[in-house]
C-alpha cells in the first residue's frame, strides 16, 4: 500500500514549488536589474508601489529583483553545504556502524566533539583562515552538518543489520558494498531525503544568519541575510524591507520544513 | 534405496556466548555443545527443541553467520571460517519471517535475480528465463516479477524465499522454522511445497522447528535438541513411536495432537507440577537431570554421553538409562 | 437454558468506518457461553477473533467501532455501557490474559507490588493484606517461592513465569470470565502444555468460564468445551468441540483440521486451503469463503448461506449443511 499524501507534505510541495519557481524565473526575467544603483534619492527607499512591488532599498534597487536573484545564491550555497555534507555523513555513518568497536566510536566521538563546537565560533575562524566568500561559508556549514547525516545513516544501518533481508543476502554470498548499496541504502534513503530538506532548511538559515552578521556572500551580490543585515540600518524609515524580507526568509524555510516533515511522516 | 552418502558434516561444533543475567545469575554459556551430526544427499534432516536450545545457532553455524568451534563439511569440502562464494551458493537458507526477509523497497523479480547476480550466472534474458521457471515451479506466475513483497500474502512471501533461495540450486536448504510465522493453510502449503521441492530436485533439507508434528511430518531422520546438546537422534519413527530420552518424550506429550482421542495423556502429562528450572546444578550432571522424571544418582555426577540403542546403530539417544 | 448463560452475544458487528464507507471486521455473530465452560474461538489472522474479545471488554482501538448488536453479561448489556462501570467489571467479573506477558507487565515495578496494586484497585484493603494475598495466588499459580519472586523485576523471569504471574493477576479478583487471547502461542509447547494445565485447574476448581482465543486447533481440542469458528468475520461453525473434531461440516472448519500435521499425516500431501483470508477492506461474496471452496456452487455466489443446526451442540453456515441430516456422532 502507498502511503498517503499528508496535509503538510501538500502545503510543503506548494510553498517550495513556489520558491523553486521564482528562482527558476530570475534567470530569465526579474523586474529590474538586481545590481542597477541609483544615485537618485527620490528612487531610494520607495514604499511598495506598482512601479516597485516590494519597494526600493537603500540603493534604490527594486528589492523583489533582488530577493528573486537572492534565491539561487542561497539555494547553491545550501545545496552545496547538504550534498558536502551528505556525502561525508553518509559515507563515516556506514563505516563507523559496519565496522563497529572502536572505529565506531572515535567517529562518533568526534561527531560530538563537532555537535558541541560552536557554530559561529566554527565559520569566524574558517573566514579568518579561508578568504572572505561562499567557499568559507559552505565549508563552515559543512563541517557543522556532517554529524546529523552521520548519526541518521549509522543508525539505520544498524537497524537494517540484523534484518533478516539482509542476511538473506549474505547468504547468498553478496560483498559489504553490495549489501550497503543494494540492500540497505534503498531502505534508509527515504528517511535521509526528510534529513536532506530539512538539512536545506536549516542551510538556509545558517546562511542567512552569517551573512546577516557579514560573514557570508559579499556584496554587491543579493543575499537574504545580507539585506536583512542592511534593512536592519533603515528601520525605522523603512520597515517594510525588513519585513518583506524576514517573511520572505520565514516562508522559505517553513515550505522546506512542512515538506521535510511532510516526507518524514510519510515513511512506514 | 541408493545407498547413504553424507552431504553434511557437523563435527564438534561448539559456540559460546555471554550469559545475560537473569534470575539467578548468568555466565559464559554454551549455546552449542559438542554437536555432531550428518545430512545425507536428497534427505530431510529435523531438529527440534524448544526455545534456547541452539536450533538456530546450530543453523547460524551451518550458514557462516557465525563463528564456532569444530568442523562442518560439505560434500566432503571443509567449509573455513569465511565461506567462499561457491561454498556459500551449495547451503542456501529460509528465513522464519517472510515478511522480514524480503527487501522491502525491491520488486520480486529483482529478488529473485539477486543470487544469480551476486554470483554472475547466465546472461540477463537466461537469468529472465530461470526466475519464470521458478516462480512456477512455487506456484507463482511470471506477473509476479513486478509486484512488491507488501503486495503478497505472507505464504506467497515465503514461496519467494524459498524460490530466491533456489535460484542458486543449492545441494542444502536450511529452514529456519519456515512455517510458525504462517496461518494454519498458507502454512500447510508451504511444507506441502517444501515436500514437492524434496522429492523433485533430490534437495536435501535441513529443517528446524519446536513443532514435532512438523518436524515429524517432513523428516527422514530427527535430532532434539536441548540447552545446545542432542539428547536424541534417529529416524523418524524411532523418535515418534520409541523415544528414549524423558525429554523427548516430555516434548511428545506436550504436543496437542488432534489425532488423538481427547482423554488420553493429559496435557503435559507428568509435565505441570514440575517447578520452573531450578539454579544450574554441577557442570558435570546430566543437564535435564533436574527436570528428569527417571533420574538416577548417577546423572547429578556425570554428564551422559551421546550413545546408540537398538541393533543398526542409528538411533542415539543422551541419557544414562539407555 | 438461557440462565446457564453466563456471555450471551448476538448479531454483534464491529468495522471500521474509513473515507465513508463502512468495513466490517465482525459481522453479526451470535454466540454464548455457559457457567464454568470454555469456549474455543478459532480462525486465522485477520478473522476478527481479537476484535471480538476487545469488544466484550470495552477496548477496541481507536477507529473501530461497535455497529450493533448486544453483549450480556449475566443480564447486563456491555454494549454501550459507560467507561466506569465497563472498568469496574473489567477488573472483577471479566479478566484477561493476552499473547505478549512481557509487555502487559510493566517493567519498571517489582512484581510484588504489581500484583498487589491488581488487588487494590478493586478491593481497597490494606497494603499489607493486599500484599500477602498476592502472595498466595502466585503460589496457586504454580510459581515456587512467591515470597522472592515478588521482589523481581519482570525481565528477571521467563516467558512461562511472566504468563504465571499474569494469569494470577487476573484470577486473583475471582473473575466469572477470563479472556485469554492466544495466552500460550509465544511460549514453548512444554511450557504450553503447562500453562493450558494450569488454566484448566483454575477454571474447574473456581468454575470459572473461558473465552479463549487460538489459531492452534490442537490445543483447542484438547482445552475447550465448545468452539466456534471464524472466518472473515463470521463464525461458520459452531458446537461441542467433540462434535466438530468427529463431524466437520464447513469447507474451511475441514481444510483447517486436514492443514495441521499430525502423527498420522507423516507421508501424505497435507490437504490445504487453497487461497487466503480476505482481508477486511476487500469486497465479499455473500459466503465469504466461497472463493477458496472446493464444493463452492451456483448458490454460494448469490445468497447469504444459512445458519444450519446440525443438532443441538452443532451449527454450520453452509448450504451444503442442509443435506447433513442426523449426524450420528456415536459411529464415527
Amino acid at each position: 500500500m502507498r502511503p498517503k499524501a499528508n496535509g503538510k507534505l501538500k502545503v510543503g510541495i506548494a510553498m517550495t514549488g513556489f520558491i523553486a519557481l521564482l528562482m527558476i524565473a530570475s534567470f530569465f526575467y526579474t523586474p529590474y536589474d538586481p545590481y542597477a544603483m541609483s544615485m537618485d534619492l527620490a528612487d531610494k527607499l520607495q514604499l511598495p508601489s506598482s512601479a516597485h512591488w516590494l519597494g526600493t532599498d537603500n540603493f534604490g534597487r527594486d528589492i523583489l529583483s533582488r530577493l528573486m536573484a537572492g534565491i539561487k545564491h542561497t539555494m547553491l550555497t545550501a545545496a552545496s553545504t547538504v550534498a558536502i555534507s551528505l556525502a561525508i555523513g553518509v559515507f563515516l555513518g556506514f563505516v563507523a556502524g559496519y565496522i563497529g568497536k572502536a572505529v565506531d566510536e572515535a567517529i562518533m566521538r568526534l561527531m560530538d566533539a563537532i555537535s558541541a563546537f560552536p557554530g559561529i565560533l566554527l565559520a569566524l575562524v574558517l573566514v579568518a583562515v579561508l578568504k572572505q566568500g561562499p567557499q568559507a561559508i559552505i565549508l563552515a556549514l559543512s563541517i557543522l552538518f556532517v554529524p546529523s547525516f552521520t548519526r541518521i545513516s549509522r543508525g539505520g544501518l544498524l537497524q537494517l543489520k540484523s534484518a533478516d533481508f539482509v542476511k538473506s543476502a549474505e547468504v547468498f554470498g553478496a560483498s559489504r558494498l553490495r549489501i550497503i548499496f543494494f540492500h540497505m541504502l534503498p531502505n534508509i534513503y527515504p528517511t535521509l531525503l526528510s534529513s536532506i530538506v530539512l538539512g536545506l532548511s536549516s542551510a538556509i538559515m545558517s546562511e542567512s544568519s552569517m551573512s546577516y552578521l557579514g560573514l557570508g556572500l559579499q556584496p554587491p551580490i543579493p543575499s537574504w541575510g545580507r539585506m536583512l543585515g542592511e534593512a536592519q540600518a533603515v528601520l525605522l524609515i523603512a520597515p517594510w524591507y525588513a519585513a518583506v524580507t524576514g517573511l520572505a526568509i520565514v516562508f522559505c524555510v517553513m515550505g522546506l520544513n512542512l515538506l521535510g516533515e511532510g516526507i518524514r511522516e510519510m515513511l512506514p | 534405496m541408493p545407498a547413504y552418502e553424507p552431504l553434511l558434516e557437523a563435527r564438534h561444533l561448539t559456540n559460546y556466548y555471554e550469559g545475560i543475567g537473569g534470575l539467578f545469575g548468568g555466565k559464559a554459556k554454551k549455546a552449542l555443545s559438542d554437536v555432531s551430526f550428518d545430512i545425507g544427499k536428497g534427505e530431510v534432516f529435523g531438529v527440534v527443541g524448544e526455545s534456547g536450545c541452539g536450533k538456530s545457532t546450530l543453523c547460524k553455524a551451518i550458514l557462516g553467520l557465525i563463528e564456532y568451534e569444530g568442523q562442518i563439511l560439505v560434500d566432503g569440502e571443509l567449509l573455513g571460517s569465511r565461506y567462499t562464494k561457491a561454498q556459500r551458493a551449495k547451503v542456501q537458507m529460509v528465513f522464519q519471517d517472510p515478511n522480514g526477509a524480503l527487501n522491502p523497497k525491491k520488486r520480486i523479480g529483482w529478488i529473485m535475480e539477486e543470487p544469480l547476480r551476486i554470483h554472475k550466472l547466465y546472461s540477463k534474458v537466461e537469468r529472465l528465463k530461470r526466475i519464470d521457471s521458478m516462480l512456477e515451479l512455487i506456484g507463482l506466475d511470471s506477473s509476479y516479477k513486478t509486484r512488491f513483497p507488501s503486495e503478497l500474502s505472507g505464504g506467497q512471501k515465503q514461496r519467494v524465499c524459498i524460490g530466491a533461495s533456489l535460484m542458486l540450486n543449492p545441494a542444502l536448504l536450511v529452514a529456519d522454522e519456515p512455517v510458525s510465522a504462517l496461518d494454519v493453510s498458507a502454512g500447510a502449503q508451504i511444507l506441502n511445497l517444501l515436500k514437492d521441492l524434496h522429492q523433485r530436485l533430490s534437495l536435501s533439507i535441513l529443517l528446524i522447528s519446536h513443532n514435532l508434528n512438523v518436524v515429524y511430518y517432513m523428516s527422514d531422520r530427527i535430532a532434539v535438541m536441548r540447552d545446545g546438546q542432542i539428547v536424541e537422534l534417529g529416524k523418524a519413527e524411532d523418535i515418534y513411536n520409541s523415544a528414549k530420552h524423558s525429554y523427548t518424550k516430555a516434548l511428545l506429550a506436550a504436543i496437542p495432537d488432534i489425532a488423538q482421542e481427547r482423554a488420553a495423556p493429559a496435557l503435559g502429562a507428568g509435565f505441570a507440577s514440575r517447578p520452573e528450572a531450578g539454579p544450574e546444578i554441577r557442570a558435570e550432571a546430566c543437564r535435564y537431570c533436574s527436570l528428569c522424571p527417571d533420574a538416577l544418582p548417577i546423572c547429578a555426577s556425570e554428564s551422559p554421553e551421546l550413545k546408540s540403542v537398538g541393533l543398526d546403530e542409528t538411533h542415539l539417544v543422551r541419557c544414562h538409562r539407555a | 437454558m438461557s440462565s446457564s448463560k453466563l456471555l450471551w452475544a448476538s448479531s454483534l458487528s464491529i468495522g471500521i468506518d474509513r473515507d465513508g464507507s463502512y468495513y466490517p471486521a465482525v459481522d453479526g455473530i451470535d454466540f454464548y457461553i455457559g457457567k464454568g465452560e470454555i469456549l474455543g474461538l478459532v480462525g486465522e489472522s485477520g478473522c476478527g477473533k481479537s476484535m471480538t474479545a476487545l469488544a466484550i471488554t470495552g477496548l477496541l482501538p481507536d477507529g473501530v467501532a461497535i455497529k450493533k448488536g448486544s453483549v450480556l453479561f449475566e443480564g447486563e448489556n456491555l454494549i454501550g455501557m459507560p467507561e466506569k462501570e465497563m472498568a469496574r467489571l473489567r477488573g472483577r467479573a471479566i479478566s484477561m490474559v493476552f499473547q505478549e506477558p512481557m509487555s502487559s507487565l510493566n517493567p519498571l515495578m517489582k512484581i510484588g507490588k504489581q500484583v498487589s496494586e491488581a488487588v487494590r484497585l478493586h478491593d481497597p484493603k490494606p497494603k499489607r493484606e493486599a500484599e500477602r494475598l498476592a502472595e498466595a495466588v502466585l503460589g496457586k499459580v504454580g510459581l515456587q517461592n512467591p515470597k522472592v519472586l515478588m521482589q523481581c523485576y519482570p525481565h528477571q523471569l521467563s516467558g512461562g513465569m511472566q504468563q504465571r504471574v499474569m494469569i494470577a493477576m487476573a484470577i486473583i479478583s475471582n473473575p466469572k470470565l477470563m479472556i485469554a487471547d492466544e495466552p500460550t502461542t509465544a511460549l514453548d509447547v512444554t511450557m504450553q502444555a503447562q500453562i493450558l494445565d494450569l488454566l484448566k485447574s483454575i477454571n474447574q476448581e473456581y468454575g470459572m468460564a473461558m473465552l479463549f482465543i487460538s489459531h492452534d486447533l490442537g490445543v483447542v481440542s484438547r482445552f475447550c468445551d465448545r468452539m466456534a469458528v471464524m472466518y472473515a468475520g463470521k463464525i461458520v461453525e459452531e458446537g461441542t468441540v467433540s462434535n466438530i473434531f468427529k463431524h466437520p461440516v464447513h469447507e474451511y472448519t475441514r481444510g483447517l483440521l486436514e492443514s495441521i500435521p499430525r502423527a498420522d499425516s507423516r507421508g501424505k500431501t497435507l490437504a490445504s486451503v487453497k487461497g487466503r483470508v480476505p482481508n477486511i477492506f476487500e469486497k465479499r461474496m455473500p459466503c465469504a469463503f466461497a472463493p477458496r471452496c472446493q464444493k463452492v456452487q451456483d448458490r454460494c455466489l448469490k445468497c447469504d448461506p444459512p445458519n444450519i443446526a446440525l443438532s443441538q451442540n452443532h451449527t454450520a453456515r453452509c448450504i451444503l449443511a442442509e443435506n447433513e441430516s442426523e449426524i450420528n456422532y456415536a459411529s464415527i
